[in-house]
């Protein structure tokens, strides 16, 4: 679906920050210990659900957001759920 | 602190309340009114993934891993990122399709087996054992919590009020009898339970508010907020190692990928995510809404935990249960119960769901394909099946609940809740290779998925299912240490020697390594049958295929509308049958009464609407039982749906190449018209040329005829003629010198040989040759050339042709003894100008840009002659724009004419 | 009485030939070197002949030809077309036009004299 492409690819790129985010590597960078808390919370606590929130945040306005250019394809896109639905 | 009676009084109320929403749910659907349609209730459906292991058991791994807990949220997070390739692309296949399940999922792909099918199932159902056992141990946990403890409760344990005795059980049952009234009401052949969706949406969000209260009562209420709780617990040294990576390290890849699997490959995840989405464009805002859910109800886990362990600091309460404990110590007996409604909420979601998937499973892919091949059943003959569906169907509930009943008195009372649960998601794991190869590779084979799955799961069983019950007792202990057979190789939890790693990631590598080398290898190593390759087409090229029309194509069988109609109705019952066909009559416009033969639309028809009630496989057994002359060329049927499903594509491509060839074609016109323009330019030239040459060669003929036949002539006129034959040919050769110049000019073959030329010294010369000429005719050449010297770069013959040209020309029109021909240099800072103007008849502003061009030859304004060859301008032309200046002329017609060239000088220093 | 001729050409030094050739065959010549002033010349005194050069200013060949045959009072008068552009279509549209002879040039004096007298005659 080339009409997708840059959304597929930003897409795709969102899930690798994600899986980097939230793993053992960059973890680390933020496993501060108990001591470094910032107002009030441990760093790595902070860290963890900032970056969740942050990725949710991401994927909703990239999913939401009104496409440019790709009116066409949509259109066709529901046009065939439509006809999928109609026969069900 | 809480009555007995109260407890059971507020479970059974609440369950009442779900029963009553599913009830209106179910009501509103029949009325096409549906309360379901809209991506939030969608999303809170997906929900149902938050389990008693969130509600109870998150909280106990945070007390002993602290952030430990996360990745079974964050994998999910991740998967939904994703979701608009994968969730939709399965959406989408399932519609198509009627997919009932993740067993007719699979089987449907991999040609419709009944194998597969019936393997996915088993190992659902094994798999899922030990997750539904865990909804049990949770839920008879915290009646226990609840009831017995008496650190906590202050009354005394009040047991006795059990008439079973046996809460496990008795929960067990009542949640079957609960799944039954929900799930298998009637058969429907979509297989949508809306009222269930509406129901598990609502548990969904009590579960969140009671988890959101115990967390904000304990945060704000018990402690001080945030900051408070979490200084406390750095202030403990058995609490410090919670609030780093320390203990959440260890498997933290592998539950991020288990529950990135599990999230649509759970059977109950399955369920709510893909079989009952009812609209795909639903699926947009879930793919950010369901983790927003997930992040809510995760906020509070670690200040429970933390609150958790400051409250009971001696390790006397189970850390499963602190969502409980915590609010009865502090003697909240109302966020209690709200607290044990949202885990009874976690726990009936979970149970219903999955149940309900599980049994669809069972009915359609293990038990149906069975019967069928009783023939003595006469199961294809008999008059309604519906009813017989739904007994199946309940009795695989109790089944499933049942085995989960087993699964905990056997091994649960030793496990933690997450660990058990963890047991379920590497078994729902191994559907990942058969799914994701399924519908995004098309060279997957039905041997290489039964191998895979079989292989993958045999691993699981061996190295998860096997050990936790030889840490029962259930098997002898030397199973796992030193390994069945004393044989160390073989350690169930250090396969092959792979030690080191939890049992967890240790089985999950074992498992999948097999699973997908096994899926892979085999389908490489062997090929599809027919089925199979069409199946693999259009599950992989879902979103090229241009509708169900030509799928129908591939139906050369005949049946009778009324056979078909019998058959539906004997699984789906009457109402709902003709509710069908009118519906699809009414589509396509035609007349059930009066048509007689169904056709290949209709067959499809009937056997996805038979498919969404029996599964795939069945239904195409039972088609062929009244379809005639189904076997035809499958082969031919390949060719057209591969032809079919690319059709799309090329008609996208299509309109993007239209587009650019009606641009090529109009350019493609308009180079045309100017070849077309060209070839005539040509054919003229031509003519002119061979006019031009035969001019002169007339006259040398005539004369030399003459002097030939006339020996007498006399002297002068013999000298007159010869001179006319001289004069003649030097025209021709001259004219010949020319075509020959302009047309190497025209294709480049011209030999130019730059130099540095001085303007000044060409004019000169120039001037010196023609003078003669401009004698004859008396006509006056004043020459204007600056002092210094004017060099520009260019092929000194041909400027100086340039210049002889121009000097010729104003000759020639300029009218004896009265004409005056001035010739200027001007050397400007970019340019060298050179001008020849005379007082002769001028050019007229129509001919100005002609002149130029080929044999465009001027009239004689008196005589109205044409003068010269006109070929000359045309040279002059060529050999000006070669060296990159211009060539023009200024005329006031009857004040005569400027033509000027200008030549570029060189930027450097030469001059 | 001698035959009279009209050479209607444009190229001076043709133009000597001509004449020389049609004098020293016994013709009486006249010439125009362009279609008006061949015309003018016709009206003048239609002579026997006309060799009527196609490429000749103001109006060309073909249409004093055209102009010459449709007045019935030059009847008498001949055409030999004379061109130099030897396409079969010129010289098919000459005859059309009601041109008596077409010769190409360059042409042989001994041919052209032999054409001028099959038309007209001998001077």
């Amino acid at each position: 679906m080339p009409e997708f492409s840059q959304r597929n690819e930003r897409i795709v790129a969102l899930f690798v920050v994600g899986v980097l985010a939230f793993n053992p590597p960059l973890l680390r960078v933020f496993d501060a210990g108990p001591d470094v808390m910032l107002f009030g919370i441990p760093l790595l606590y902070l860290y963890l659900f900032l970056a969740w929130a942050a990725l949710i945040v991401c994927v909703a306005l990239l999913i939401e957001r009104p496409k440019r250019g790709s009116g066409k394809q949509e259109a066709f896109a529901s046009r065939e759920t439509k006809i999928r639905r109609d026969s069900g | 602190m809480l009555p007995a009676w109260l407890i059971f009084v507020a479970s059974f109320g609440y369950l009442f309340l779900l029963f009553a929403i599913a009830y209106y749910g179910d009501k509103r659907a029949d009325a096409g009114r549906s309360i379901i349609a809209n991506p939030y209730i969608y999303t809170l459906s997906i929900a149902v993934y938050c389990t008693s292991w969130t509600f109870y058991g998150s909280v106990g791994r945070a007390a002993s891993s602290g952030v430990g807990f996360l990745p079974i949220y964050l994998g999910p997070t991740l998967m939904f990122t994703l979701g608009w390739f994968v969730l939709r692309k399965i959406i989408r296949i399932s519609k198509v399709h009627h997919i009932t399940s993740i067993a007719d999922f699979i089987s449907s792909r991999y040609g419709k087996s009944h194998l597969l099918g019936g393997m996915v199932t088993v190992i659902a159902v094994i798999g899922i054992m030990p997750y539904i056992s865990l909804q049990l141990k949770a839920v008879s946990t915290s009646f226990d919590v609840l009831l017995y403890s008496p650190g906590l409760n202050g009354t005394e344990g009040s047991g006795d009020f059990l008439l079973l005795g046996d809460t496990a059980l008795f929960v067990a049952l009542l949640m079957a009898a609960f799944s039954i009234l929900f799930g298998t009401r009637h058969i429907d052949a979509t297989e949508h339970h809306e009222g269930m969706v509406a129901a598990i949406a609502f548990e969904s969000v009590v579960k969140l508010l009671a988890f959101l209260a115990v967390g904000i009562f304990v945060t704000f209420g018990v402690f001080d907020g945030f900051g408070d709780l979490f200084r406390q617990a750095a202030a403990e040294p058995e609490l410090r190692s919670l609030m780093t990576m320390e203990d959440a390290d260890s498997g933290w890849v592998t539950l991020t990928v288990l529950a990135m699997a599990a999230i649509i490959f759970l059977p109950r995840q399955f369920q709510v995510v893909v079989v009952e989405n009812i609209d795909e464009s639903h699926l947009r805002k879930a793919i950010w809404l369901f983790p927003l859910y997930l992040l809510a109800i995760n906020v509070f886990v670690l200040p429970i935990a933390f609150g958790g362990l400051l409250r009971f600091p001696d390790g006397g309460i189970d850390a499963d249960t602190f969502v409980l404990a915590l609010p009865m110590a502090e003697q909240q007996p109302w966020l209690v119960l709200f607290a044990f409604i949202g885990g009874l909420s976690a726990a009936t979601g979970m149970v219903i769901v999955a149940t309900i998937a599980l049994s669809t499973m069972i009915c359609n892919d293990l038990v149906m394909p069975v019967l069928l091949r009783f023939p003595w059943l006469r199961l294809t003959e008999r008059g309604n099946v519906s009813g017989l569906l739904l007994g199946i169907r309940r009795g695989a509930i109790v089944l499933i609940l049942l085995l989960g009943y087993l699964y905990f008195r056997l091994i649960g009372e030793s496990y933690a809740l997450v660990t058990i649960g963890l047991v379920s998601f590497a078994a729902a794991a191994q559907f990942a290779p058969a799914i994701f190869g399924g519908i995004f590779w098309k060279g997957g084979t039905r041997l290489g998925a039964t191998a895979g799955l079989s292989a993958g799961f045999l691993v699981w069983v061996y190295t998860l299912l096997l050990p936790s019950f030889a840490r029962s007792g259930w098997l002898p202990v030397e199973f796992i240490e030193p390994g069945p057979f004393g044989i160390e190789f073989l350690r169930p939890y250090a396969l092959f020697g792979l030690a080191g790693l939890d049992h967890i990631s240790h089985s999950l590598f074992w498992s999948l390594l097999v699973n997908a080398g096994a899926y892979v290898a085999v389908s490489l190593a062997g090929r599809q049958n027919t089925i199979e390759r069409i199946q693999a087409t259009v599950f992989v090229d879902i979103f090229h295929q241009p509708g169900n029309e030509a799928a129908a194509r591939m139906w050369r069988g005949s049946a009778t509308v009324a056979d078909l109609k019998a058959l539906a109705e004997r699984f789906m019952g009457a109402g709902r049958v003709h509710e069908a066909f009118t519906g699809y009559a009414r589509k396509h416009q035609f007349d059930l009464d009066r048509m007689q033969e169904a056709d290949g639309e209709l067959v499809q028809f009937v056997e996805r609407l038979l498919a969404g009630v029996i599964g795939a496989a069945s239904a195409r057994v039972m088609m062929a039982s009244v379809v005639k002359g189904e076997g035809v060329g499958l082969d031919e049927i390949m060719e057209i749906l591969d032809e079919a499903s690319h059709v799309l594509e090329y008609s996208r491509q299509l309109e993007l190449k239209s587009l650019a060839l009606e641009e090529a074609t109009e350019e493609l016109t308009a180079a045309n018209e100017r070849l077309k323009e060209l070839d005539q330019l040509k054919d003229e030239f031509l003519s002119t040329v061979t006019h031009e040459l035969r001019t002169p060669l007339t006259s040398i003929r005539s004369f030399s005829e003459i002097l030939h036949d006339n020996p007498d002539l006399k002297m002068d006129e013999r000298q007159k003629f010869l001179l006319i034959v001289i004069h003649e040919s030097e025209r021709l050769t001259r004219l010949i010198n020319q075509v020959l110049d302009l047309t190497k000019m025209e294709t480049g073959s011209m030999e130019w040989r730059m130099a540095e030329v001085d303007m000044k010294s060409v004019i000169e010369d120039a001037v010196a040759t023609l003078s003669r000429l401009f004698d004859e005719r008396n006509v006056a050449l004043a020459v204007n050339l600056p002092d210094r010297t004017s060099v520009i770069r260019g092929d000194r013959d041909q400027l100086m042709q340039v210049v002889i040209n121009l000097l010729s020309n104003a000759n020639k029109f300029c009218w004896p003894d009265v004409g005056r021909v001035t010739v200027t240099l001007t050397a400007g800072s970019e340019y060298l100008t050179v001008s020849v103007s005379d007082n002769g008849p001028g050019v007229a502003l129509k001919d100005q840009q002609q002149i130029f061009e080929k044999f465009h030859q001027v009239l004689d304004a008196e005589t109205g002659n044409p003068m010269g060859s006109g070929l000359g301008l045309t040279i002059s032309r060529r050999i000006v724009e070669h060296l990159g200046g211009r060539i023009w002329v200024d005329s006031t017609p009857g004040q005569g004419s400027t033509f000027s060239f200008r030549i570029p000088t060189p930027p450097s220093p030469v001059n | 009485m001698a035959k009279s001729v009209l050479v209607v050409e444009d190229e001076p030094n043709i133009v000597l030939s001509l004449e020389f050739i049609m004098k020293q065959a016994g013709y009486e010549v006249r010439v125009a070197h362009d279609g008006e002033e061949a015309l003018r010349a016709v009206e003048e005194a239609a002579p026997d002949l006309i060799l009527l050069d196609v490429m000749i200013p103001k109006r060309d060949g073909y249409d004093v030809c055209q102009t010459i045959r449709s007045n019935p009072a030059w009847e008498g008068t001949r055409i030999i077309m004379l061109t130099a552009k030897g396409r079969e279509v010129e010289r098919e549209k000459g005859l059309a036009l009601g041109a008596d002879d077409y010769i190409t040039k360059p042409f042989s004096t001994h041919e052209l004299t032999q054409r001028v007298k099959e038309v007209v005659g001998g001077g």
